[in-house]
């Protein structure tokens, strides 16, 4: 009877906060992701004082990250100065280049940095980061392997996914493998749950444009049939303009010009989309003869 | 004389008339401790005792010599030698554990009956056992060593590889640091301690401050004769692998008259005859199975279960069991019995028991039964004067229908309970009462019943540290017991289990020490004497152990005692619960005006502040259950929904978990959970979705239920509690394997270990490849009948926890910072 049990539980967490800061991280949380950067960066740099261990890293990143995204560079600087683990000050650094576009920058520091042996929770952010700055640069073979690695480590990050394989379609493009670029795109029409987003939208309209540059007007007018399917676009936007311009530039690639200055005439009445974007289609109507 | 088995043979003679005997004058020693040329260890240890308490008392040290020496005044014989039959000695001659005190003209003999068991001659190394254990699981290398000597010898001896678990002679550990068995009946030693007790000390308490010891310059004692009989022969302690090394503990239980006056074994040794690699190699039919092909994993886990009615096992038992008898020919009476955990019987004989019997339970009591027959049968042939001690469990409780009377009779029950602390409820002592006294009236042995009890038991760290007194009930008890029991084996928690302490620089200890030092202190007075006068013996302890507080100490224990035998759950919740809240801040001031009445820094205020400071974590205990969580709803299904994995069936109610550290969503390793309850309100059922971008490698080693190394896996935890009961914790890895276990009190009375709470919790796991599904059936009968609504909502925690991948990590519903049990951070279940 004599009954030995285990009783220990093994508490293995290493970082603790107590419930007061996890709303202060959340509070912080909610600025980051409204934008609101600077807002968010003095709610971290609070917090900072409060914690310590990896959640002080993390949180003097991200403070890092809200600064440079809200141009305070220098101070952005400053705070990832204070970062001691090394994977987070290399990401933290990254970030600040990529939010000031300083993407020459980044491929000149970055171009050999060891990005999969950082934490795995920022590994995927680095490929993403450093992958666009090849993109940017022209360096497109290395900016698909950044891409794809990000790409594939993502889980369901897919706001980081769809991103990188929008990267992808046009770096693969660029790189003249159309099959490719089609291969990522449909990689993102599988994400349903981001139909809204921008790059989801980017990525479908792409499509369209390679398998009408290749030839399959079929294949091109079924992915804006599928892509327009349950859609209410309420007469305006500027994707649903994005939208019928693709329309038309799929029907004059096959030579129906008239049917593709009707796309162009709805695209141009389309409301709320601005004049920048009107002008060059209009140019492009007075060429069609 | 008190109407008592107790044999009070002579009283204290007062023999004004004939001079005292002097032990030590003016503080100086005027006697020797004498003791037999060939005296056993714990002779020696009783003289050493002798000799320390007494120089604690006057400063002078008495020599222990093995020869009376010329011009030493006086002699203090310890136990009987050549030297106390020159005198005349003779002891009493008694049926039971026992001590003998004679003082007379200028000597004093301290004796009492020896029951001395040899060591074994047989030994397992753990390395043996490392090797033997969970056959089923077990993947371990040989050891080059393998078996051990002592091991090969038992094999030889058995002439089959059984394995040596829960065997030995039945005289308990053995105590390296003393040299002795721990359960041995040192009749001598005891003599010593009541010659002490005679002199003013109390045992008290072990280790530092727990020991009253007077003060005396001059230490004399009148002639008197002093005999004593135990009421209960068995006296038997255990706090685990401690008793091996702690030397302080056991002294203590041997100088509070803790021994064994039989030896028995009465243990799970079955796993001996079938649960080594040997046996499942030759006999894979000896272990039972729950469907075809599909073997028990048992527990712990992969130990299996054996087929009670294959007659390879049966005959494998007998043989066993004779040759344990063989080879410790001082063992009485032994057990075959079943694993720990509840009784698992083959799904072959289940059916045919089944149609008989048609209760699950009667079913495999009564194959359990036919089992002991066939064992006590055989017994009786090969070793008659030998006892069976038949050993039921969870799932085989009931009293056996196919019993015959007159068919044997050297079967005795054994009685468990899973604590004396709750017999304080009328209800628990009357069931405990009945059930006895069912197997009383058809199985009564030629032997009384040994009880197995877990006494009071703070068994975990996070046990609840409310004070445990129960003096009265524990009185009632014994005097119950008395006239078929013959006394109890009582498991108590080392302080690496009820502390959390492992590895102190001193070795293992007894735990909770400062709460339960009185009761255990109690019970082994009443071991002796279950009619002694509870009050006077309580009302020396408040004024010896508490000098200048004996009175708030006294209303403090009063208290305690009084709170604990209100008639109410012993699971304490917001709204049920024999503990009120209100009584938290009394236990506390009581023990600070206690403090106030004793000078600071003295033993006394020691004494108490050990008692304030064990008792920290009540403070906590009902702020602790107010949760702050936010409302989460449970949606409804279908009593019959399917368990499928199929999540689509549950439509509404989910939540994304967040970061269990910072709170932050996490986006790259989302986990969308939901909770639905049944219609019928018996089950709950959590569907989870974890997403995780490593599928491939993704951690998952634990394939059986109930194995703790699961928590080494990729798992989805989920705790519940409810306005009547305490926490449960229901863990599923991506093998689908399960680990399940209670925290609530009255629950794990019932089941007797945490994780022995097996309701019946399902899982069904899928895997693809971005992510992997649980939908986890958890039956709730045992959360009690309030909620979940939002009148009553229960406390809900989901977790996950990760260890694939870099690092550990964590996410849930209600982010605690810390460990996912932290409860009031967690959500609020209602269902509408």
């Amino acid at each position: 009877m004599k009954k030995l049990w285990l009783s220990v539980f093994a508490c293995l967490c290493f970082i603790h906060l107590n419930g007061g800061t996890i709303k202060d991280f959340q509070a912080a949380q909610n600025e980051f992701r409204s934008s609101r950067w600077l807002k968010a960066a003095e709610k971290y740099l609070a917090l900072e004082k409060k914690v310590k261990g990896p959640v002080k890293e993390k949180v003097l990143s991200y403070a890092a990250i809200a600064l440079a995204s809200g141009r305070k560079v220098k101070e952005a600087n400053a705070a990832a100065a204070r970062i001691t683990a090394p994977d987070w000050k290399a990401y933290t650094t990254l970030r600040i280049l990529s939010a000031t576009g300083k993407h020459r920058q980044i491929v000149k520091d970055f171009a050999s940095a060891d990005i999969n042996s950082w934490s795995e929770d920022i590994a995927y952010l680095g490929f993403f980061n450093r992958g666009r700055s090849f993109f940017y640069t022209r360096q497109y073979p290395r900016a698909i392997a950044d891409l794809e690695k990000c790409a594939a480590d993502a889980g369901s990050d897919n706001t980081v996914k769809i991103l990188a394989l929008n990267s992808l379609i046009h770096a693969a493009w660029q790189n003249k493998n159309t099959a490719a670029a089609v291969k990522y795109a449909d990689q993102v029409i599988r994400i349903t749950s981001h139909r809204g987003f921008h790059a989801y939208l980017d990525s479908c309209l792409s499509k369209a444009r390679i398998l009408a540059q290749e030839k399959k007007f079929a294949d091109a007018e079924k992915t804006l049939a599928d892509f327009n399917r349950g859609r209410n676009w309420k007469g305006g936007g500027v994707w649903y303009f994005h939208y019928l311009v693709t329309c038309g530039d799929v029907a004059l690639a096959q030579g129906k010009k008239a049917q593709a200055k009707e796309f162009y005439n709805r695209a141009l009445s389309t409301k709320n989309v601005a004049a920048g974007f009107k002008k060059p289609l209009q140019n492009k109507m007075k060429s069609i003869k | 004389m008190k109407k008592s088995s107790l044999l009070l043979l002579a009283g204290v003679f007062a023999a004004t008339s004939l001079a005292a005997v002097d032990i030590v004058k003016n503080g100086k020693a005027v006697s020797e401790i004498v003791i037999a040329a060939d005296a056993h260890t714990s002779t020696l240890r009783a003289a050493e005792d002798l000799q320390y308490f007494i120089s604690k008392i006057s400063g002078a040290k008495i020599n222990i010599v093995r020869k009376p020496t010329a011009g030493v005044a006086n002699q203090l014989y310890v136990g009987e030698s050549s030297h106390t039959r020159k005198l005349g000695y003779k002891m009493p001659k008694f049926k039971n554990s026992a001590y003998d005190i004679l003082v007379a003209k200028n000597y004093a003999v301290l004796a009492g009956p020896m029951v001395i068991v040899k060591r074994s001659p047989f030994s397992t190394l753990p390395s043996d056992t490392r090797y033997q254990r969970a056959p089923l699981t077990n993947k371990s290398p040989k050891p080059a060593n393998y078996p051990s000597p002592g091991l090969k010898k038992w094999w030889d001896f058995a002439g089959a590889p059984f394995a040596l678990r829960n065997v030995g002679p039945g005289a308990g550990n053995f105590n390296t640091p003393l040299q002795i068995h721990v359960n041995d009946d040192t009749g001598n030693w005891y003599a010593v301690s009541a010659f002490l007790e005679h002199l003013g000390v109390r045992f008290y308490a072990p280790y530092e401050d727990g020991t009253i010891i007077p003060s005396a310059k001059n230490i004399s004692v009148k002639p008197m004769r002093l005999s004593r009989e135990a009421a209960f022969g068995r006296r038997e302690w255990t706090y685990y692998s401690a008793m091996n090394v702690d030397k302080e503990g056991v002294s203590w239980l041997k100088r509070l008259k803790c021994g064994n006056h039989t030896q028995i074994i009465y243990n799970h040794a079955t796993y001996g005859v079938y649960s080594t690699r040997e046996q499942y190699a030759k006999h894979p039919e000896f272990f039972a199975e729950s469907a075809p092909g599909v073997k028990f994993s048992g527990y712990p886990a992969g130990s299996g279960s054996p087929r009670y009615n294959d007659p390879g096992f049966r005959k494998a038992s007998l043989q066993f069991l004779r040759k344990v008898f063989d080879a410790f020919p001082n063992l009485s009476a032994f057990a075959v019995g079943p694993p720990d955990g509840t009784v698992l019987i083959d799904y072959r004989d289940m059916a045919q028991y089944m149609k008989k019997y048609k209760n699950p339970d009667q079913a495999a009591a009564n194959v359990l039964w036919d089992f002991n027959v066939y064992l006590a049968k055989g017994l009786a042939e090969s070793h008659p004067g030998k006892t069976l001690l038949y050993m039921n469990g969870a799932g085989a409780r009931s009293f056996p229908t196919n019993f015959r009377p007159g068919e044997v009779d050297n079967i005795v029950k054994p009685f468990a309970q899973p604590y004396s602390a709750t017999r304080v409820l009328d209800t628990v002592n009357r069931a405990v009462i009945a059930e006895r006294q069912e197997w009383l009236k058809k199985v009564n042995g030629k032997r009384k019943s040994p009880v197995w009890d877990y006494f009071l038991y703070y068994r975990t760290p996070t046990f609840p540290r409310y004070p445990i007194i129960f003096t009265a009930s524990l009185q009632r008890e014994m005097k119950e017991m008395r006239p078929y029991a013959d006394g109890k084996f009582i498991e108590i928690s080392p302080a690496w289990m009820s502390e959390g302490k492992r590895g102190r620089p001193d070795g293992d200890r007894l735990g909770m020490v400062p709460l339960m030092h009185l009761m255990v202190y109690v019970q082994n007075k009443l071991f002796w004497d279950p009619d002694l006068d509870m009050k006077k013996l309580l009302d020396e302890y408040y004024k010896l152990y508490y000098g200048p507080a004996a009175k708030v100490m006294k209303e403090y224990y009063t208290f305690a005692e009084k709170v604990w035998s209100r008639q109410e759950s012993r699971s304490v919740t917001l709204t049920t619960g024999f503990l009120k809240e209100k009584d938290v801040p009394r236990y506390f001031e009581l023990l600070a005006r206690a403090k106030a009445a004793v000078p600071a820094n003295s033993v006394y205020f020691r004494r108490i502040a050990a008692i304030e400071k064990a008792l920290q974590p009540l403070k906590k205990l009902f702020s602790n259950l107010k949760r702050t969580g936010a409302l989460m709803r449970a949606y409804r299904v279908a009593d019959n929904a399917p368990l499928d994995g199929n999540l689509a069936k549950y439509r509404h109610g989910w939540q994304n978990m967040v970061d269990n550290n910072t709170g932050e969503f996490a986006e790259r390793l989302q986990t969308r959970v939901n909770a639905h309850f049944s219609n019928n309100r018996k089950f709950i059922r959590v569907a989870a979705i974890c997403y995780e971008p490593n599928m491939k490698g993704i951690k998952a080693v634990s394939t059986r239920n109930d194995e703790f190394k699961i928590f080494d896996d990729d798992v989805i935890e989920v705790y519940l509690d409810s306005p009547e009961r305490s926490y449960f914790k229901i863990a599923v890895n991506t093998n689908g394997a399960i680990y399940d276990e209670s925290t609530d009190v009255a629950i794990v009375d019932r089941d007797t270990l945490p994780i022995l709470w097996n309701p019946g919790c399902k899982a069904v796991v899928k895997k693809y490849a971005d992510r992997w599904e649980a939908e986890i059936h958890i039956p709730v009968s045992d959360l009690g009948k309030l909620g979940p609504s939002r009148q009553y909502p229960w406390g809900i925690q989901i977790g996950r926890t990760r260890m694939t991948g870099k690092k550990y990590r964590s996410f849930s519903i209600a982010p605690t910072g810390g460990p996912y049990r932290i409860l009031p951070k967690w959500r609020n279940l209602y269902v509408r």
